[in-house]
């Protein structure tokens, strides 16, 4: 697997666990049903050069559609998963994304911002972004 | 031209990706001296470092002959010698001469290799391969992903001072500074500084 796949892979099986709505990975091969959450890999730099170890930049994005078609209560909802996200990237408890087995490891966070927020057709958008350290391997 | 379209060989990064050392690792051996086992110094850390710099200085103090208009007419340079700066990141070290020993490839593992105790006054070797004015002048440790058995050397280098940064949002770092005292008569053929 590459670094995009595994690291999406690892934060969407740590989210799973924190939120009670779908959570999806940025590519994939199922339609969208909102509220969920998108987990994406934005970039990776290797750093320290040759080490193996990346800098990754990810987005993970809550979205939600709030009018007649929408799931009742979908704001309620909406709101609530914002708040369990912002908890999980929280770096006391963000370390549990390191899972036996999934050869991914999370050494540390470098940045964190969001949750910005974009509505458009009623779609309301949370998204935070977050950078970290991390290496292909259970350590 | 032909350069420009071409490329020239230039010497590039902190290490060379030659067969010996693909991975770009230094392997660095901490002895020291004041404590003798079976009449060979204690070994206070051997493992390796991802060197973000390697900076190699050559110094000297100088004394200079004035005339009587204050204008130097000659000088001379004494107490020669080079001092080695390393910078870089501690790896876990697998392999079972590591020193802290361990064969382990975890955070756990890189953590004690990283707060191994030593200090300014101990010998530092480093298995530097393709610089022969690092690599250490005796045998240079090998370390987990740095294997090369290149023995000629010219470094003999004893801690100055060294630094261990953990800060946030990094990797863990180490900065040694070494200094070697130089023997160095260029009358002859060889002007090697070991």
């Amino acid at each position: 697997m590459s670094y995009r796949n595994q690291s999406e892979a690892a934060m969407a099986a740590y989210l799973q666990d924190k939120v009670g709505v779908p959570v999806l990975v940025g590519l994939r091969d199922e339609v969208k049903t909102m509220p969920c959450v998108v987990v994406s890999f934005v970039s990776a730099q290797e750093n320290p050069p040759d080490s193996g170890n990346m800098d990754i930049q990810m987005q993970i994005m809550v979205q939600s559609q709030i009018d007649d078609e929408g799931a009742p209560g979908a704001l309620d909802v909406h709101e609530a998963t914002v708040s369990e996200i912002d908890m999980a990237l929280g770096s006391e408890l963000l370390t549990g994304i390191n899972q036996a087995g999934d050869s991914f490891h999370y050494f540390g966070k470098q940045e964190q911002s969001g949750p910005d927020r974009e509505l458009q057709d009623m779609v309301v958008s949370e998204m935070f972004t977050i950078t970290f350290a991390a290496a292909l391997g259970d350590f | 031209m032909a350069k420009l379209s071409r490329g020239t060989p230039i010497t590039y990064g902190s290490i060379d990706k030659n067969s010996n050392n693909p991975t770009g690792v230094i392997a660095i051996e901490i002895l020291d001296d004041s404590v003798l086992v079976s009449g060979s110094p204690t070994v206070r850390f051997r493992g390796e470092m991802y060197a973000s710099e390697v900076k190699l200085s050559y110094d000297a103090d100088t004394n200079q002959a004035t005339d009587s208009f204050g204008e130097v007419i000659s000088h001379c340079t004494y107490n020669q010698r080079k001092t080695l700066n390393l910078t870089g990141v501690i790896l876990s070290n697998n392999l079972s001469a590591s020193i802290p020993a361990g064969l382990s490839s975890t955070i756990a593992k890189a953590n004690e290799m990283f707060a191994a105790p030593f200090s300014a006054g101990m010998r530092l070797n480093v298995n530097f391969t393709e610089w022969y004015e690092v690599n250490s002048e005796s045998t240079p440790p090998i370390s987990e992903n740095n294997q090369s058995t290149q023995s000629e050397g010219f470094g003999n280098y004893t801690i100055t001072s060294a630094e261990k940064t953990r800060s946030s949002g990094n990797y863990a770092e180490w900065t040694i500074s070494a200094i070697e005292y130089l023997s160095v008569d260029h009358g002859g053929d060889d002007t090697t500084a070991d």
